[in-house]
């Protein structure tokens, strides 16, 4: 066994069919929406060649709502750093620390994550409705009648009302990495730190969460990226409505590719879309740099 | 060598239902009405296939529907990507010109024989004939036009409106009474267009809208005016207030069929429902026109109808089976036009042999005396325009219903 991981064939040929696939469905993709986005082309008919005209179209002179799209999808990334990410820290803290029902817990807040995104969207388009919906039924049962409103339907309260799922959803997903490597760490640390007396918010913000700097520096990754893709979410519960108010970069891609038929000046967009997450990416990278170099 | 004898039986066996196989011709289908609670082409359609199936049992037939919004970029994805069904739903005009243009969908001329032709309506297939070759067949003549509860009305002693100023007036007296005057759910972004496309073609008449729309230059006064008077039913709050993310689909219609909503400005798609045993409104609608502008210089009438032939059943080029998915395409598309025609839920595109005593539909006796006076047809806009300008034209609409943007500015939007 020792041999065989060490024989450098061995090694290549066990990872050639996940590289091939990587490449296939991944890489190549990204190469071939950056030759459409120089290209003037509907999809079915003839394209025409017209170099970084679409980018111009796009930064320079865009009607669209491109730019608010990118804001939307930047808030939403606010709201997972500053809101989503503290809670899952919070909860996996807490877990970790040893409470009754640790197992159940850490199964509950994790089972939104396994349940499809179409379902979780389907019932919470339900649970805004204005009519019959649990949100308003509840507002009106304690006396709220007048902050009962159609949630969904109306451009001030519908960007908000999308994200809450989104939030609510992968919490559980967050919480899993932070408990997990804090569950990595030895059991000495948090041993001694009892013998000398420190809290629950001291050993937690002085010690735990320092040494886990690898796994937060992991999940702020998947958390802005996930939020500059968003996509099922949006499509799902308004269609990037009501007017434009929800519109995300890749509902936008999607209905100007697929609606508008404009293929090359969609793919233009994507290329933004897979810039942006690739800066990000870099850039938490490193302003996280841990001491040791990378995990 | 029982192990070898397994072997060979087992070939054979396999070769023989691979050969047998071929025999069966399969057909796929798609089309827009997943069910009868809002498509009452669904009940048409069954009936034509079960025709179909009757005098062809060797021939399998697999059907598959989407709803209405999700259908359109499902078919148009699938015929870009070269795998569309034999025999599809899709819109004439624009919507289609593209596939059409880039060979996806099979020219009919060569499988129509003189007697089939004989059978058309004059007409009814000016929005699939593209270069003079014929790419469609059609479904059925869709109009609009102002389906009305007479007990809401009787109730609180309303009057059918005579006049757009009528109109504005009923729906405050409705809206006064805590009543949403209009059945309208515009998540899909399309169906405010119907309101406000017949109030542009009453300004400035059928032709001028035609021609424009079809050109994509729109410019007259018409559509500032049209626009306003859209502005004037939303703030005499005609519809509900969470009308941008309803669909029509669903509540949007629900409440109308049940009774809760007193006016109904839709296309004709959707009359089966309104009389479905379950429906509260079965036998309480009166069907009225949309009432007429008053504007001195306004071009159109009262008798300038919104709608037309604009959805067809096309073959693929690509189809396996081409001749027989035409045959098939030909035969159900000539019998749903029957049914339809008796079940109520639209005119039909050819002339059938159904007497109008024997319409079953209480909505489409009245539709037929009223088209009879009709003197235009104006299909959607949204079907007319090119793709590009007719997503925007939706979504500038939307605003406008929303109050994003105001009369002028939508106006500005429109392609010139």
């Amino acid at each position: 066994m020792e041999k065989l991981l060490r024989n450098k064939t061995a090694i290549a040929l066990f990872v050639l069919p996940a590289l091939v696939l990587y490449l296939a469905i991944v890489i190549l993709p990204i190469f071939v929406s950056s030759w459409y986005s120089l290209l003037k082309w509907d999809g079915v008919g003839k394209s025409f060649f017209i170099g970084i005209e679409n980018f111009v179209a796009l930064f320079a002179r865009n009607t669209d709502g491109f730019w608010t799209s990118v804001k939307n999808s930047g808030i939403l990334a606010g709201l997972s750093v500053f809101i989503q990410l503290p809670l899952a820290m919070l909860i996996a803290l807490t877990l970790a620390w040893g409470v009754r029902g640790e197992q159940f817990f850490r199964k509950v807040y994790f089972l939104p994550v396994v349940i499809s995104t179409v379902v979780i969207c389907q019932l919470w388009v339900q649970v805004y409705n204005l009519d019959y919906g649990l949100l308003n039924g509840l507002l009106r049962g304690i006396g709220l009648k007048s902050w009962a409103q159609p949630w969904l339907s109306q451009p001030r309260t519908a960007l908000m009302s999308v994200f809450l799922p989104i939030v609510w959803q992968y919490v559980g997903y967050h919480m899993l990495l932070y408990y997990t490597a804090i569950k990595s760490l030895p059991d000495e640390l948090f041993d001694s730190a009892r013998i000398d007396g420190a809290s629950f918010a001291q050993t937690s913000l002085r010690i735990t969460v320092p040494l886990i700097r690898a796994m937060i520096r992991v999940s702020l990754i998947f958390a802005i990226v996930g939020s500059f893709k968003l996509f099922d979410h949006v499509y799902i519960m308004t269609y990037g409505g009501p007017m434009q108010a929800t519109e995300v970069p890749s509902t936008l891609m999607y209905k100007t590719i697929f609606r508008k038929y404009a293929y090359g000046y969609g793919s233009g967009m994507s290329v933004f879309i897979i810039l942006e997450c690739f800066l990000f990416t870099l850039f938490v990278q490193r302003g996280l740099r841990t001491k040791e170099g990378d995990l | 060598m029982k192990k070898l004898i397994l072997v060979v039986l087992f070939v054979f066996l396999a070769l023989g239902i691979a050969w047998s196989a071929d025999k069966k011709v399969t057909i796929n289908v798609w089309h827009i009405w997943p069910d009868a609670s809002s498509e009452a082409s669904y009940v048409d359609f069954n009936q034509a296939l079960t025709d179909y199936k009757k005098l062809n049992p060797n021939v399998e037939v697999n059907v598959d529907s989407t709803t209405n919004d999700l259908y359109k970029p499902k078919i148009q994805t699938a015929l870009s990507a070269d795998e569309a069904p034999d025999v599809f739903f899709t819109f004439g005009s624009a919507f289609s010109k593209p596939f059409v243009d880039a060979g996806k969908i099979a020219a009919l001329d060569p499988y129509m024989d003189a007697a089939y032709k004989s059978k058309l309506l004059a007409g009814t297939t000016a929005f699939f004939t593209y270069d003079g070759k014929l790419y469609g067949l059609p479904l059925g003549m869709h109009t609009a036009w102002l389906y009305c509860n007479r007990d809401l009305f009787q109730k609180y002693g309303l009057k059918y409106p005579k006049t757009f100023d009528d109109l504005v007036n009923v729906t405050k007296a409705f809206k006064s009474k805590g009543v949403v005057p209009f059945a309208l759910g515009n998540k899909e972004r399309w169906p405010i267009i119907l309101l406000y496309e017949t109030l542009a073609v009453k300004y400035a008449g059928a032709k001028t809208i035609q021609q424009q729309v079809q050109s994509n230059k729109l410019s007259d006064p018409a559509y500032l005016k049209a626009a306003r008077d859209i502005k004037r039913l939303v703030d005499a709050g005609a519809f509900r207030p969470d009308v941008l993310g309803v669909s029509m689909f669903a509540e949007g219609f629900q409440v109308f069929k049940d009774g809760q909503v007193p006016m109904f400005y839709h296309g004709s798609w959707m009359t089966l429902p309104m009389e479905a045993d379950d429906a509260a409104t079965k036998g309480k609608i009166d069907v009225l026109r949309w009432p007429m502008v008053t504007d001195s210089s306004a071009k159109g009438s009262e008798f300038d109808t919104w709608g037309g032939s604009f959805s067809c059943f096309s073959v693929s080029a690509k189809s396996k089976v081409l001749k027989d998915a035409v045959e098939f395409a030909k035969y159900v598309t000539f019998q749903q036009n029957k049914y339809a025609f008796i079940n109520g839920t639209n005119l039909p595109c050819y002339r059938v042999d159904v007497t109008p005593d024997q319409v079953k539909s209480d909505i489409n006796k009245q539709v037929i005396k009223l088209m009879d006076k009709s003197t235009s047809f104006t299909i959607g806009w949204d079907l007319m325009l090119e793709q590009k300008n007719a997503q925007e034209y939706m979504d500038n609409i939307t605003k406008l219903l929303g109050g994003a943007l105001t009369p002028e500015q939508f106006v500005a939007t429109l392609p010139k």
